[in-house]
């Protein structure tokens, strides 16, 4: 995009990358953005997109999800900035969206944007994202804090640990995107090893009710992809998920994010007027 | 063991326990928000009618009720 986009495409340009603003016509992958309230999610989705979606520090900035495009070497990917959030266990409506999408909307990659000075709060979500897919990224953001404060992270035991690329970045200032872009091709192309892959292992007895379970949801919903993770949310006796379940409601979620992408375009113009 | 309630402002403690009155959806929301043993907890200051309380954990600071304080509890220091 043109260096109308200001300070950030001035500061941060990589050669293979091409970034589309909202131009979504027409995709490969879908990348989904998520993360901790005021971990940086927002810069992040304008740096790769050149869009200025409103970024600014408190939390709870990103309401709904906003949609960007952007092409790094031979594929276009679309990006959508999900609202932060502690949990996927939906007791507030943002919740409920970041979950929904990466849930139904069975984004290609699930990048998790996490504050490199609040590692531990940050990896509560990032399990959670693990237990509902393989196909993710961790960046670790705000590494200039993180020096700054004096914190040394050994990204290198973290990625063995999870089974996912681990990239640390100071996303404000470009560094650590070009590697970031690297990640995310490797795992919407499956060339990250599979045997690497991160996997929840659960006590023997727990383990035999799921499949159980799993089985009989499998045999009601064939078209649900994630039948353990809802498994496991009926043995906790999670309210919202048996009320949907009861109700059919979940085949209708998961349709609503089968149909052609929501045109969320004009909302972002909107928020760049805002920021102009 | 404290409830979290008795912990004076500007001061630090270690939580020890999540009593079982605090259950369901409420116990796993206070997990996911950093309230569990070994956390380092402080509590940072209070609402102008004293109630809800900040406190401090994980780097975040968050408000909690005394429905919730009086059931956490903390490590005497």
């Amino acid at each position: 995009m043109p260096s109308e986009h200001g300070l950030l495409s001035q500061t941060f340009r990589i050669r293979q990358l091409q970034k589309l603003g909202v131009n979504l016509d027409k995709w490969d992958f879908v990348v989904a953005l998520a993360g901790n309230p005021n971990t940086g999610k927002s810069t992040v989705f304008n740096s790769l997109t050149g869009l200025r979606q409103h970024t600014g520090n408190w939390p709870g900035k990103t309401v709904t999800r906003a949609e960007g495009a952007f092409s790094y070497k031979d594929n276009r990917y679309k990006i959508v900035d999900l609202p932060g959030t502690y949990s996927l266990l939906s007791t507030s409506e943002d919740e409920e969206i970041a979950r929904n999408f990466i849930l139904f909307g069975q984004p290609d990659v699930t990048l998790i944007v996490a504050d490199a000075t609040r590692l531990e709060r940050n990896l509560n979500l990032t399990l959670q994202i693990l237990e509902i897919t393989p196909n993710a990224v961790l960046c670790l953001n705000l590494m200039d804090e993180a020096k700054r404060k004096g914190i040394k992270i050994n990204e290198k035991a973290l990625q063995d640990r999870l089974g996912i690329p681990v990239i640390t970045t100071t996303a404000r200032y470009g560094d650590g995107m070009e590697a970031l872009l690297y990640a995310i091709e490797q795992v919407a192309t499956n060339a990250w090893p599979i045997q690497k892959r991160f996997k929840i292992t659960v006590p023997k007895q727990l383990e035999e009710s799921i499949l159980a379970l799993e089985t009989d949801i499998n045999a009601l919903y064939p078209d649900l992809p994630n039948s353990r993770w809802i498994a496991l949310r009926l043995l906790e006796g999670d309210e919202r998920i048996i009320h949907a379940l009861k109700n059919n409601e979940l085949s209708a979620l998961m349709k609503s994010y089968q149909q052609p992408p929501l045109d969320l375009s004009a909302e972002v113009e909107v928020l760049n007027e805002e920021t102009k | 063991m404290a409830p979290l309630s008795n912990l004076r402002q500007g001061k630090s403690s270690v939580i020890s326990k999540i009593g079982d009155d605090i259950s369901g959806t409420q116990r796993r929301r206070l997990l996911d928000l950093g309230i569990y043993p070994g956390a380092t907890i402080t509590h940072c200051f209070n609402s102008a009618t004293g109630e809800p309380k900040a406190f401090e954990v994980l780097g975040s600071v968050i408000a909690l009720r005394k429905e919730q304080t009086d059931f956490i509890f903390t490590l005497e220091d």
